[in-house]
């Protein structure tokens, strides 16, 4: 097998922390005695990911993915156990390291607030010290891809946040770097630019066989993206493995949830088969995925005043859920 | 060398083109000073009016030390950098320059250059108008070789402020917040730094401690090489520039160590 692009092994971080109360004169009582606490957050996490792989972290929050992220990034130091990537160990922050990775954070921007996306971009063009020439020819593609001809002139603090979130990824993305951290990247975005973001990352792993982590508490985000998933609860793996066997095993089902003009009766509604839920106006199904259709069609086409209906995927509790009932 | 450096001017160039963005808060600084000054001006003139000098200075030496530190003040302290610094890692901003090929300390250094680059070209401007409104007031007569020791100095009072609060907003990596704590400090050296008054009309022991801080490099001596009170030789200058070096190392110990602590806060 050819050797894996990222290693991680037995990774553990344990943050040491303390409540910190307000006010100066506590501030200084803290320097000199304070409890100390202690946040197991990433526990005995070992995974090898190979070159041109988009793996998809899911998991509840505070699961410890961002730790795992910086981690990898080199921000943080790890508690103990081993990294490798390209060759590097990322705690050591070489700039030779640095130069070949980015890290895209969805709630944190990298750009110039003040200032014209394209100023960021001019500036990590020194930063990385991309050649006029491919700087130029990224530029016109990406702005092209995610159709930004105009947005990356108009201040950053003037931009929607999918607009912004093109525009990071495109500063993240100039120097073709070979590993890609994407931390949340469709965060509190409408569903269609959400779209817009997936589809771009889906297509830029595929044409320059870049390495992509993306992690997201979306289940949708991941099962339109990822072939592999890594699913990390309470800083634990537990599950790594093709998406397509992780939906046949846990993810059998997809949630219909319907919505009533006005209260129905609970004979009518729980004549349906798979009824998780029912609340007055409110109903919803657990169905398995290849009823799915028939279920909804049924509901549509029953004497039901039917307002609204939508079907989901599980959300990530769920799935957890299954997968540790199966380790029972 | 120039090459790995380059990127550093990038960032001093950006952070000019924003402090242009921010003219607004500019004019609204510039009101403030211009009233300030008048104040002071009224103030120290309604104290002499029997005439007569307070230390070594005349009631015209007083005006120009306050027109002079006023313009040094308003250059050197219009940016508040230990909050800069400590908001940035407060808010977790710091992971951006930590986790590309930059260096930190020369990042922040250029940043805050930029915004310096700004603010002493526009009051460069000003503080001429007023100081030609000044003239028919009081003779100004100074030297050229005092404008040039006096743009030495500046530079070394620029430096030396710029260590002192860089380094104490780098404190934030362990007392989370130092708002309160850089307030009441920058209420203590304005006295010790010569923005308040002449350090040499503080009081004997004073002036004592004083002589053996940094703080006076920052306002006091500028304005002291440009009216002449002070002479410069070797002396003058190998003192601040060796506060300078202590200062320097001070802030990259500081620095390392924070970054060793940082756990990259937020998000
Ligand atoms: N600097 C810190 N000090 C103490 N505890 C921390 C620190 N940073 C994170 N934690 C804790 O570590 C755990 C993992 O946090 P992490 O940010 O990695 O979760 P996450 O999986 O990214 O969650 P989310 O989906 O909400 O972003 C959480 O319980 C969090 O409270
Ligand atoms: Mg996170």
């Amino acid at each position: 097998m050819k050797k894996a692009i990222i290693e991680v092994r037995k990774l553990n971080k344990t943050y040491e922390y303390s409540n910190k109360k307000e006010g100066l004169k506590n501030s200084f009582r803290d320097l000199f005695k304070r409890k100390k606490l202690y946040k197991h957050a990433v526990k005995d996490v070992s995974f090898d990911i190979q070159e041109g792989e988009l793996v998809g972290f899911l998991g509840p929050n505070g699961a410890g993915k961002t730790t795992t992220l910086k981690m990898l990034s080199g921000i943080l130091t790890p508690s103990s156990g081993e990294m490798k990537i390209m060759g590097f160990d990322p705690s050591k922050r070489e700039e030779k390291y640095q130069m070949q990775f980015a890290f895209v954070m969805g709630q944190k921007s990298q750009l110039w607030w003040d200032l014209p996306a394209m100023e960021s971009f001019i500036l990590n063009k020194e930063i990385y010290e991309i050649s006029d020439k491919d700087f130029k020819e990224r530029l016109d593609e990406f702005v092209e891809l995610l159709d930004v001809k105009d947005v990356i002139y108009k201040q950053v603090r003037q931009l929607s946040l999918g607009e912004r979130m093109k525009c990071e990824l495109i500063a993240s993305l100039l120097h073709a770097p070979k590993v890609l951290f994407l931390d949340e990247p469709t965060i509190g975005m409408d569903v269609v630019a959400q779209k817009n973001i997936r589809d771009f990352i889906k297509k830029y792993n595929k044409e320059k066989k870049v390495t992509i982590i993306l992690t997201s508490h979306y289940m949708e985000d991941i099962l339109q993206l990822c072939e592999r998933i890594i699913i990390i609860n309470l800083g634990q793996v537990i599950y790594d493995g093709p998406m397509d066997a992780l939906i046949r095993k846990y993810a059998a089902n997809k949630l219909i949830s319907v919505s009533f003009e006005n209260e129905v009766k609970s004979e009518d509604v729980e004549k349906f088969e798979f009824l998780k839920k029912f609340e007055g106006a409110q109903a919803s199904f657990d169905v398995p995925r290849e009823k799915v259709k028939d279920v909804a069609r049924e509901i549509l086409s029953s004497n039901l005043p039917v307002k609204d209906i939508d079907i989901s995927e599980e959300d990530v509790d769920a799935i957890i859920r299954n997968i540790y009932v199966e380790k029972k | 060398m120039w090459k790995r450096n380059k990127k550093y001017i990038h960032v001093a160039k950006n952070s000019f083109q924003e402090a242009i963005i921010y003219r607004v808060s500019t004019l609204a600084f510039f009101f403030s000073e211009i009233f300030s000054f008048i104040f002071i001006f009224y103030l120290w003139t309604s104290i002499y009016k029997q005439g007569g000098q307070i230390g070594n200075y005349e009631l015209k030496d007083l005006i120009l030390y306050y027109f002079v530190s006023n313009f040094l003040w308003i250059t050197i302290k219009g940016t508040d950098i230990a909050w800069d610094v400590g908001d940035e890692i407060r808010m977790g901003q710091i992971t951006n320059v930590l986790l590309r090929p930059m260096r930190y300390a020369r990042y922040k250094f250029s940043q805050m250059l930029g915004g310096l680059a700004y603010r002493t070209s526009v009051f460069m401007v000003v503080f001429m108008l007023i100081g030609i409104f000044l003239s028919s007031y009081i003779n100004f007569n100074i030297e050229l070789k005092n404008i040039l020791f006096f743009i030495i100095f500046f530079a070394i009072g620029y430096v030396i402020n710029y260590f002192i609060f860089y380094t104490l907003g780098l404190t934030t990596f362990w007392l989370g917040l130092v708002r309160g704590f850089n307030f009441s400090l920058s209420v203590i050296t304005g006295f010790m730094d010569g923005s308040v008054i002449p350090v040499d009309l503080l009081p004997r022991i004073v002036r004592n401690i004083n002589d053996f801080l940094p703080f006076k490099y920052i306002i006091f001596t500028p304005v002291s090489v440009f009216n002449g009170k002070i002479q410069v030789t070797w002396e003058t200058l190998v003192i601040p520039i060796a506060w300078i070096i202590v200062l320097y190392l001070l802030a990259k110990f500081v620095l390392n160590k924070g970054i060793k602590v940082y756990e990259g806060y937020g998000a």
